[in-house]
């Protein structure tokens, strides 16, 4: 027996109660016969069709996947709703403007008074954004286990030599300096991680200071790099000015160009040249460059490599680029790539190249890592 | 004359530490640190064996890997898998057809790698090697 209340509700809404109770969940719904013919549908299911265009009368998997067939009972939950008279429910896969959206779908039989299963209702709803975060966090946790697992295999490597062969003096202290700067990067990398998580969480603050550039960042940052890249044979040459003044968050930026620097010789294979410049051309800000001689970045993938971790298949493609630009962006800077040209130590940006119209077989092509900070930021 | 043992890593200090523990057995002991460079010592002198991380800029170990597989001349040099990913990950980031390639290596190792374990595969996969000569 219904309750007086909910019929008389019913009567003054009128059959728009129900659609627009939907369409203001923004839940896609459609109405479906035995057949799969559509009945009815909403605006939301409409727009979730490949194309625009009538869609009543046609059928579901038709107008969704462009199929002849209804899809199988494993995948569809009105074909399981058909069979067994209950509600069921499912994940659809639909690829819309080239881009894959995953749909939570919800089924109900609708039945005639006689009891006979006559309709089914389709309720979907769009969790593509859910999904491809769940997948964004289970290929990070894999991406990052995987980076932290890379020192610490390497420590205990090296720790087990030491403890199982017996090594003269000097080889016996080489590897320990290995450990300590191995151990030392996988700090860095941690370090990396800690960072990314206050920004996913918003809670990144800077805390500018006025300092005295090159000492209490540069030095710092060339200290901690050069064991590790004397080992690998990679060069560094620095114009930064030593008296250079900038108000800026000393941590955080030596997390920029520790990252910048480790991925130069990450990807730059052997005798990789680093060159760390600066300009004070621009007015409203410091502009830092970190160049190097290692493997070209090609065009497409110069917007590509700031993005955060994307394939692990291949070691560096990790979060280091886009806590550095999240780092720069805190400065009210930005932070960019761009080809730069190399004859002997000296770099040239572009426009210099050609200004100062050197021959281009006398230059080696390289990677220009720029990044800005704000003159306007304010010490605390 | 000892066996030649190529391996290809691009971590310096696992080649380093690999080497310690190879030549403290007294193996003739060649390093690469890229894949296109590992193929290029193997084309340069065949090694005995092959010790291949799989996690290497630009070719990696799995293409190494199929590269030497296709040639009948390199393809019967056996090859450990030395890698920091488990196999079970592996399992989950590999294709099919990466998988039929890693089934046909002689030995799977993880990282890091007890040595004594490491010399024992190394020393079975030479002996191997050296009775099919024989009988061949």
């Amino acid at each position: 027996m219904r309750r007086p209340e909910v019929s008389k509700l019913e009567e003054m809404l009128g059959e728009q109660f129900g659609v627009e109770i939907l369409n203001s969940m923004g839940l896609a719904t459609v109405v479906l016969d035995r057949e799969f013919n559509i009945t009815w549908a909403n605006n939301e299911y409409k727009k979730l069709q490949r194309e625009p265009g009538e869609i009543i009368g046609k059928k579901c998997y038709e107008v969704s996947f462009n199929s002849k067939v209804p899809c199988s009972e494993k995948v569809c939950a009105v074909r399981r709703t058909l069979k067994t008279n209950c509600s069921s429910k499912g994940l659809k896969i639909i690829k819309k403007d080239g881009e894959e959206k995953f749909l939570d779908v919800f089924s109900f039989p609708l039945f005639s008074p006689q009891g006979k299963l006559e309709y089914v209702v389709e309720v979907i709803q769009d969790n593509t954004q859910l999904y491809k975060l769940v997948e964004l966090s289970d290929r990070l946790t894999a991406y990052a286990s995987h980076e932290l697992k890379t020192p610490l295999a390497t420590i205990h490597q090296l720790a087990t030599v030491l403890r199982g062969i017996d090594l003269p003096k000097e080889k016996r202290n080489d590897l320990y300096d290995r450990i300590i700067s191995r151990s030392q990067h996988g700090l860095k990398t941690v370090e990396n991680f800690l960072i990314y998580s206050k920004i996913k969480a918003g809670e990144l603050e800077i805390t500018p200071v006025k300092i005295n550039f090159y000492s209490q960042v540069i030095k710092e940052v060339l200290d901690f790099h050069t064991d590790y890249a004397l080992e690998k044979g990679v060069e560094f040459e620095c114009e930064i000015p030593q008296d250079l003044e900038v108000i800026c968050d000393p941590d955080y930026i030596q997390v920029v160009y520790n990252n910048l620097i480790t991925n130069a010789i990450k990807h730059g294979g052997e005798k990789v040249f680093i060159y760390l410049g600066y300009s004070e051309k621009n007015h409203d800000y410091h502009v830092f460059n970190v160049a190097n001689t290692g493997k070209f970045i090609s065009e497409e993938d110069r917007e590509k490599i700031f993005q955060r971790y994307v394939s692990g298949r291949e070691r560096g493609s990790g979060i280091g680029l886009d806590v550095s630009r999240e780092l720069v962006k805190k400065h009210g800077g930005k932070i960019w790539v761009e080809p730069c040209y190399f004859l002997g130590k000296r770099c040239f940006w572009q426009e210099e190249k050609v200004k100062l119209k050197i021959k281009e077989n006398e230059l080696t092509q390289g990677n220009n890592f720029v990044f800005t900070i704000s003159k306007k930021l304010k010490a605390k | 004359m000892q066996p030649s043992i190529l391996i290809i890593d691009d971590d310096q200090d696992i080649l380093e530490a690999l080497r310690i523990i190879l030549e403290g057995e007294s193996y003739k002991v060649r390093v690469a640190l890229d894949g296109q460079q590992g193929l290029k010592a193997i084309e340069e002198e065949k090694p005995d064996l092959i010790i291949l991380d799989l996690l290497l800029p630009g070719k990696d170990g799995v293409s190494v890997c199929g590269s030497l597989k296709t040639r009948p001349e390199y393809r019967n040099i056996p090859v450990i898998v030395l890698t920091a990913l488990t196999k079970k990950m592996g399992d989950k980031i590999f294709t099919q057809r990466e998988e039929k390639v890693l089934r046909e290596v002689d030995g799977y190792l993880d990282k890091p790698v007890n040595p004594q374990e490491l010399l024992i595969k190394v020393r079975e996969l030479l002996e191997r090697e050296k009775d099919e000569k024989t009988r061949g």
